[in-house]
C-alpha cells in the first residue's frame, strides 16, 4: 500500500508543478515527509485500512498518523493552515499526532489537534527518523481473534511491516514457560487485569507510565472507569482495550416486553409476571465472587480490597449480599446455577432472567432470541447501585521486545477510534476510546446498558490477593447456598482461610 | 514609603525573572521558562489590528507575529469554570481582562495567541490571529462588548487589545498585584530548589549474577582510576556533551561469574550473542542482541553538560536506545551455577537393574524437554520448563516394559506411587518424564534431584500427587495396574481413587501385625482415623487447606459416632469413633507382607494390630473394603 502512495506520489508531484505554472491542482493538501512527497489517500483507501465495507458511509476521523509513514522521532511538524502556519516542535511528537485526527471533508484535509482545534490543511512537513523495525510478534487470546488478525493485517499492509499474529489460548502460561526457557517473548500480547500481576511477578511486561507521561492526551481518551484497569502498585502494565460488562438479560416472552429492571424490587415484579408458571425469576452463578461483586458493591463495599490490597471478608456489605441472594433463593426468584446451566435454561424458556456478561450478546443475537438487556439496577435497600464489573482487556508490551518503537504503533493503531469502533461494533464489546462508543451503531438497549455500565462499573482489583479470596469462596458459597454452613460460620472459615492463604 | 520601596524591589526582582509566563488558577501555579515556551506549538500569522484613526485598508499596519495559542497555555491549567474570566497582566501591572470564551477561540473574533515574535523581534505579547487578516473595532464590539473592549479617547480601538511584556495569565485575578509579585518569586524559588533536588540514583545489572551501582561506586571507581570519557552525541540536531562510560564495562560485572576484576568483560559471549535489556524508571524497556550491537555503540552517561545526572544511554544510535532514567541493565546470560549434585537413578525390573547418573542421562537419546505444570491439592498450580529423560520410551527399550505393566517409583523419604504402563506411554496428553532440570537450572535436593512430571507443547497439568519428586528408584512390575477407589461420606462426600490412596499411605505410612489363626502378617497402610478427616465435617479436608486448618475433627469423634465399615460383597461391621480416635493401631492397609493384598483382600483390608492394647469394640477384619460411612447419633 506504501508503495503504491509512493507511485502516487510521483505524479502528485508532477500535479503540484503544474498547480505552480498556474494548472489547477486537483490534490487538496500537500503532505511531506522529510522532503519527500507522499500521496493523500482517498476514501476508498481509508475504509480499507479500517475494514469499512462501505466507503460513501461516514466513518469516525482517523489518525493523522496514518497520512505518514511509521516514526521513530517526529522532530517538527509545519501545517500550512488558511492565513497561518503552525509550528510544532514539542517532545513525543510521533505519539501525540497518533491522538490527532484527521478527516476529509468536501474535498479538504481536516485535522484536529487537542488544544488547537479543528484547522483546514492546505500543507504539511514533517521531518523525523522514520522507524526502522519492521518485524513483530503479537499474541491475542479470547474473542476476536480473526478480526484483530485482519484489521492487522491491514495496519501491515499499510505501513509496509510484517506481523506475526499467534492466538494463544493460556497466555500468561506460555509466557512464563517460555521466560524460563530464555526463549523469545512476543513483542505485544493480549492480557487481563487478573492476570497482571502475576505477569508483572515474572517480569514479562514493561510498565507503560512512559506511554501516558509523553501524551497526556492517551489517558484523557479513555474510559474514564477502565483507566485504572491495568494498574500494578500504581503503576499501568497495559494499555485499555475494551472491555465486557455484566448485565441482565430478559427471557421477553417469560418477562413480557413492557419489563425494566431498575431497582431489585423489580426482581419480584418479574416472579410474580410469571405467576404459576414453572419458570423460575432469575438465575446466575451466585457461587462465584464474581457474580457476588455487584452486590457487595451495592451495600457499600467500596473499595473490594483494602489499602495494602487486603481482604476483609467480615465487612458488613459481604453478609448482608449473601442474606439477599439467600432471601432471593428461599423465596423461590433466585436459582442459583453455573454458566453453561444457566444459559441452556434461559434459552429454553425456564429461566426470566439471567446475570451474564455481555460477551453473550452476540451469542443471543445469533439465536435470534426476544432478550431484553438491562444494565444491572438500583438497590434501594443500600441506596447505590449493584456496579457490575467491567471485565477489561488491554494490551502489553513485553519486557524484552526489541522492537518497541512498533510495539507502541501497533497498540497505537488498535486504539484509534475507527478501529475501536468497529472492532467493538462487531465484537459488541465497550470500546476503551471514549469517543467510540458514541459512534457504535448498537441496538438501543445495548447502547444504553454500555453507557450506563461505564458509569456504575469498575474494574476488577489486578491485586492477587482478590483471586485468593475468589478461590476460597468458589467453596465457602457453596456451603452456604447448601445449608451446611452459616452465613457467620462461613465469613469467619473464610476469613480464615484467606489470611492463611495471604500469609502464606 | 516602605510598601513602595517593596513594591519597586519586587518588580525589579521580577524583571530579572523576565522570560517566564507564570500560570495561575486559583492555588495552581504553572511557571513556564523560555525553555519551555520555546517546545510549545506556534502560529505564525500576519494581522492588521484598528485603531482609533486607522481603520480603513489603506491606513492598516500589518504586522508579522508568531506566538502560542493561548488555548495550549490554559490546557495546563487543569479545569476552568466556564463563566470564568482570565486577566493578562503584564510586568508592569497592566492587565486586560477577558471572558474565557474569547481566550478559548470559541468565537469569530479571532484566535488569542501570546506572541514570542513580533516582526521578528522577541517578546511576550497577547495578540490575536483573524482568518480575513485583521482585526476590527466592529469585530471587537461584537465579540466583547462593551465591558472588555478597548478604548481610546472615548473610541474602540481593537489595538488596544494588545499587552505587552505578557507576565501573568491569571484565572479569576482579584487585582492583587503584589501578591502576585510575591508568589511568583516564591514559585520561581521553589523550581530552583527543585532542580537542585536531585533524587539519588541506583542502577540494577543482572546477569550470571547480579550486582547494584549508586552515585558512591561512581566516586569509587573514578577515585580507583576508573576513567570515565567525555564524549560529545548529537540527539535531534543538537549536540551535547557527556561524561560516559562504555556499556560493556557495566555489562562485564555481571556477564559471568568473576573472581577478580570486577570488569572482566566476556567478550566472546557478547560474540555469541545474548539479549540485553535496559529498563528505566518509567517502565520502558528495549532489548537487542549482543550480535547486532558492537560494543562500542553504547554508553551510559552519568553526567550531561558537567551537571551530574542519572544515568542515560546515549550513543550513535537509534533513539529508542536512549533510555533516560536507566534503572536495570539485563544480560540474558546462563546464571552462574554451583556443582549439580552427584546422583545416581535405579531402574530395575524383571530384566535386571541398572543406574544411571544425571549427566549420562543428559547425553542419552531419551533427554527431552518442555513445558509442565501440576496443582496441588490446594489448587495452586505451578508451570516450568522441565528438561529430563521420557520415562516412557527409556523404560520400554531399556526394560522391556510393555502396556500391561505396573511402574513404582519410590522417593528419597519412602513416597512410593504406581504408575500404569499404559498411562506413562501415552503421550495424547503429554509426555512423562523423569525431569532434573527446571527452567534451565538443575533441580535440587528437594524436589529434585528427580521429579516425574508432564510435558508437552500444551502445558499439560497433573495432580500433585502424581507428580513425584526425590525420586530415587523407579521400578517395572509385570502385573497390570488394577484402579480402585474407597468411597467416604458422612458430612461430606468423596470418593480416593488408588492414586490418592497411595499417597495418603506413603505420608502416613502405618504398620500393624495382625495374628490370625495360622499366620502372623505385617499389613501397611494408613490409620483409619486419619481417613475419617475427609467426611467428618463440611467444610475442611486433608491438604485442601492451609496447613495450619487441622482437617480431622477431634471434637466431634470424641462426642463419638458410628462408623460402618461395608465392604463389597455387602459385610459390614460398625465401631465407634471414641475407639478410633487417633488409634494408629486400626489401618485401612493396601498391602500385606510388603506385597500387594491377594485377591481376596485386594484392594483395601480393614486391619488391626492383634496386640494392640486399645482396640475397637467388635471390630473384626474386613475385606475387600469399599466404603467409609460416618454416621452422627
Amino acid at each position: 500500500m506504501m508503495y503504491k502512495r509512493m507511485y502516487r506520489s510521483v505524479f502528485l508531484l508532477c500535479t503540484v508543478s503544474l498547480a505552480m505554472l498556474g494548472a489547477t491542482a486537483w490534490a487538496s493538501a500537500e503532505l511531506w515527509c522529510n522532503g519527500q512527497p507522499l500521496a493523500l489517500p482517498n476514501q476508498n483507501e481509508l475504509s480499507w485500512l479500517f475494514g469499512q465495507p462501505n466507503p460513501e458511509e461516514t466513518f469516525a476521523p482517523f489518525p493523522f498518523a496514518c497520512l505518514f509513514p511509521l516514526m521513530e522521532e517526529i522532530h517538527e511538524i509545519v501545517l500550512q493552515l488558511e492565513g497561518s502556519q503552525l509550528l510544532l516542535q514539542e517532545e513525543n511528537l510521533a505519539e501525540k499526532v497518533w491522538n490527532w485526527s484527521a478527516c476529509l471533508s468536501s474535498g479538504k484535509l481536516v485535522v484536529s489537534i487537542p488544544t488547537l482545534g479543528e484547522n483546514p490543511v492546505q500543507w504539511v512537513r514533517l521531518e523525523g527518523i522514520a522507524c526502522t523495525e519492521k518485524e513483530l510478534e503479537i499474541w491475542l487470546s479470547r474473542e476476536g481473534v480473526l478480526e484483530l488478525r485482519e484489521q492487522l493485517q491491514r495496519f501491515a499492509d499499510w505501513f509496509g511491516v510484517s506481523l506475526h499474529i499467534l492466538e494463544i489460548p493460556d497466555i500468561p502460561a506460555r509466557l512464563q514457560a517460555y521466560l524460563r526457557a530464555q526463549e523469545p517473548l512476543p513483542d505485544v500480547f493480549h492480557v487481563e487485569s487478573s492476570q497482571l500481576e502475576e505477569l508483572v511477578d515474572f517480569q514479562s511486561v514493561q510498565g507503560l507510565a512512559y506511554l501516558f507521561s509523553q501524551d497526556s492526551q492517551r489517558l484523557q481518551s479513555l474510559q474514564p472507569n477502565m483507566r485504572d484497569a491495568f494498574l500494578v502498585n500504581g503503576v499501568p502494565y497495559a494499555y485499555p482495550f475494551y472491555a465486557d460488562t455484566q448485565m441482565a438479560f430478559v427471557n421477553r416472552e417469560l418477562a413480557g416486553r413492557d419489563f425494566v429492571l431498575q431497582d431489585e424490587t423489580d426482581l419480584w415484579e418479574l416472579a410474580a409476571r410469571l405467576g404459576s408458571s414453572d419458570a423460575w425469576a432469575c438465575s446466575w452463578n451466585a457461587y462465584s465472587l464474581y457474580w457476588l461483586v455487584p452486590f457487595l458493591r451495592g451495600f457499600g463495599m467500596d473499595p473490594l480490597l483494602g489499602c495494602t490490597n487486603t481482604v476483609d471478608v467480615q465487612h458488613p456489605a459481604v453478609s448482608q449480599a449473601i442474606d439477599f441472594l439467600l432471601a432471593l433463593r428461599d423465596q423461590g426468584l433466585l436459582l442459583p446455577e453455573e454458566r453453561d446451566a444457566m444459559t441452556s435454561l434461559f434459552c429454553a424458556g425456564e429461566v426470566a432472567l439471567i446475570l451474564s456478561g455481555s460477551y453473550m450478546v452476540p451469542q443471543f443475537e445469533r439465536l435470534e432470541m426476544e432478550v431484553g438487556m438491562f444494565a444491572l439496577p438500583w438497590n434501594s435497600r443500600g441506596g447505590r447501585w449493584f456496579s457490575p464489573v467491567l471485565d477489561c482487556k488491554g494490551l502489553a508490551i513485553s519486557a524484552r521486545t526489541k522492537v518497541p518503537v512498533l510495539s507502541r504503533r501497533v497498540i497505537d493503531f488498535l486504539s484509534c477510534l475507527p478501529v475501536q469502533q468497529r472492532f467493538c461494533e462487531q465484537l459488541r464489546k465497550i470500546p476503551a476510546r471514549r469517543e467510540a462508543l458514541d459512534r457504535m451503531s448498537l441496538p438501543g438497549e445495548l447502547q444504553q446498558v454500555f453507557r450506563k455500565s461505564l458509569r456504575t462499573g469498575f474494574p476488577l482489583p489486578t491485586a492477587s490477593s482478590y483471586g485468593i479470596w475468589k478461590s476460597v469462596f468458589w467453596k465457602i458459597l457453596r456451603f452456604v447456598f447448601a445449608g451446611q454452613m452459616s452465613v457467620t460460620q462461613a465469613l469467619q472459615s473464610a476469613q480464615q482461610l484467606v489470611d492463611a492463604n495471604l500469609s502464606y | 514609603m516602605r510598601k513602595w520601596l517593596w513594591f519597586g524591589f519586587l518588580l525589579l526582582l521580577g524583571c530579572c525573572l523576565f522570560g517566564e509566563v507564570f500560570l495561575v488558577n486559583g492555588d495552581r501555579w504553572v511557571v513556564l521558562e523560555d525553555s519551555q515556551l520555546a517546545v510549545l506549538p506556534t502560529l505564525s500569522f500576519s494581522v492588521a489590528f484598528h485603531g482609533v484613526t486607522n481603520t480603513s485598508d489603506e491606513n492598516l499596519e500589518t504586522e508579522n507575529w508568531r506566538g502560542i495559542p493561548l488555548s495550549v497555555l490554559l490546557g495546563f491549567l487543569g479545569t476552568i469554570p466556564p463563566d470564568a474570566t482570565i486577566t493578562l497582566i503584564a510586568q508592569d501591572g497592566f492587565s486586560r481582562e477577558f471572558p474565557l470564551g474569547v481566550l478559548r477561540g470559541a468565537g469569530s473574533f479571532g484566535t488569542p495567541v501570546l506572541a514570542l515574535e513580533r516582526e521578528g523581534e522577541p517578546g511576550q505579547w497577547l495578540t490575536f490571529f483573524a482568518q480575513d487578516g485583521q482585526v476590527t473595532n466592529e469585530d471587537m464590539l461584537q465579540e466583547l462588548g462593551e465591558a472588555f473592549s478597548s478604548f481610546h479617547g472615548g473610541q474602540p480601538s481593537a489595538r488596544g487589545l494588545l499587552v505587552k511584556d505578557v507576565r501573568y495569565l491569571v484565572v479569576n485575578w482579584d487585582g492583587d498585584l503584589e501578591a502576585l509579585h510575591e508568589q511568583s518569586t516564591h514559585s520561581a524559588q521553589m523550581i530552583e530548589q527543585q532542580g537542585e533536588e536531585k533524587e539519588e540514583w541506583s542502577l540494577s545489572l543482572s546477569g550470571a549474577v547480579d550486582a547494584r551501582i549508586d552515585p558512591s561506586d561512581l566516586q569509587e571507581w573514578k577515585e580507583r582510576g576508573v576513567h570515565l570519557e567525555e564524549r560529545v552525541f548529537a540527539r535531534k540536531s543538537t549536540e551535547r556533551r557527556y561524561e560516559v562510560l562504555p556499556l560493556w564495562m557495566l555489562v562485564a560485572m555481571v556477564d559471568d561469574l568473576h573472581d577478580e576484576h570486577p570488569f572482566s568483560f566476556a567478550q566472546q559471549l557478547w560474540e555469541d550473542g545474548y539479549l540485553l535489556t535496559l529498563t528505566a524508571q518509567d517502565g520502558y524497556a528495549v532489548s537487542f542482541s549482543t550480535t547486532e550491537m558492537s560494543t562500542q555503540a553504547l554508553f551510559v552517561a552519568f553526567s550531561e553538560e558537567g551537571e551530574p545526572t542519572w544515568p542515560k544511554v546515549v550513543g550513535e544510535v537509534s533513539g529508542k536506545f536512549w533510555v533516560s532514567h536507566l534503572q536495570e541493565i539485563d544480560a540474558q546470560v546462563p546464571r552462574a551455577q554451583e556443582d549439580a549434585p552427584s546422583f545416581t537413578l535405579a531402574f530395575s525390573g524383571p530384566s535386571g537393574s541398572f543406574s544411571r547418573t544425571l549427566e549420562q542421562l543428559r547425553e542419552s537419546e531419551f533427554f527431552v524437554e518442555g513445558p509442565g505444570s501440576y496443582t496441588t491439592s490446594a489448587g495452586t498450580r505451578y508451570t516450568n520448563h522441565y528438561a529430563g529423560v521420557d520415562m516412557g520410551a527409556l523404560l520400554v527399550q531399556q526394560m522391556g516394559m510393555t502396556a500391561s505393566d505396573t511402574v513404582e517409583i519410590i522417593a528419597l523419604d519412602g513416597y512410593e506411587m504406581s504408575y500404569s504402563a499404559e498411562e506413562i506411554l501415552d503421550q495424547s496428553s503429554g509426555t512423562w518424564i523423569l525431569a532434573f532440570e527446571r527452567d534451565g537450572m538443575p533441580l535440587p535436593q528437594d524436589p529434585g534431584p528427580v521429579r516425574t512430571v508432564r510435558i508437552g507443547e500444551a502445558t499439560p497439568n497433573v495432580d500433585g500427587h502424581n507428580s513425584l519428586k526425590m525420586v530415587k528408584r523407579v521400578q517395572v512390575i509385570p502385573v497390570a495396574y488394577r484402579p480402585f477407589q474407597l468411597q467416604l461420606s458422612g458430612l461430606m462426600q468423596t470418593t480416593l481413587d488408588r492414586d490418592q490412596l497411595q499417597s495418603g499411605i506413603s505420608c502416613h505410612r502405618q504398620r500393624v501385625v495382625y495374628q490370625s489363626k495360622e499366620n502372623s502378617d505385617t499389613y501397611t497402610g494408613i490409620a483409619v482415623w486419619r481417613l475419617l478427616a475427609f467426611v467428618d465435617d463440611p467444610a475442611y479436608a486433608p491438604h485442601r487447606q492451609d496447613e495450619a486448618i487441622l482437617s480431622y475433627n477431634q471434637e466431634l469423634a470424641a462426642k463419638g459416632y458410628s462408623v460402618i465399615f461395608h465392604a463389597v460383597d455387602g459385610y459390614q461391621i460398625t465401631l465407634s469413633s471414641l475407639e478410633l480416635d487417633r488409634n494408629d493401631a486400626v489401618l485401612v492397609a493396601n498391602a500385606k507382607n510388603g506385597s500387594d493384598l491377594e485377591s481376596g483382600e485386594w484392594p483395601l483390608v480393614l486391619v488391626f494390630d492383634s496386640s494392640a492394647e486399645r482396640l475397637p469394640e467388635g471390630i473384626k477384619k474386613v475385606k475387600q473394603l469399599a466404603h467409609i460411612e460416618i454416621v452422627l447419633p
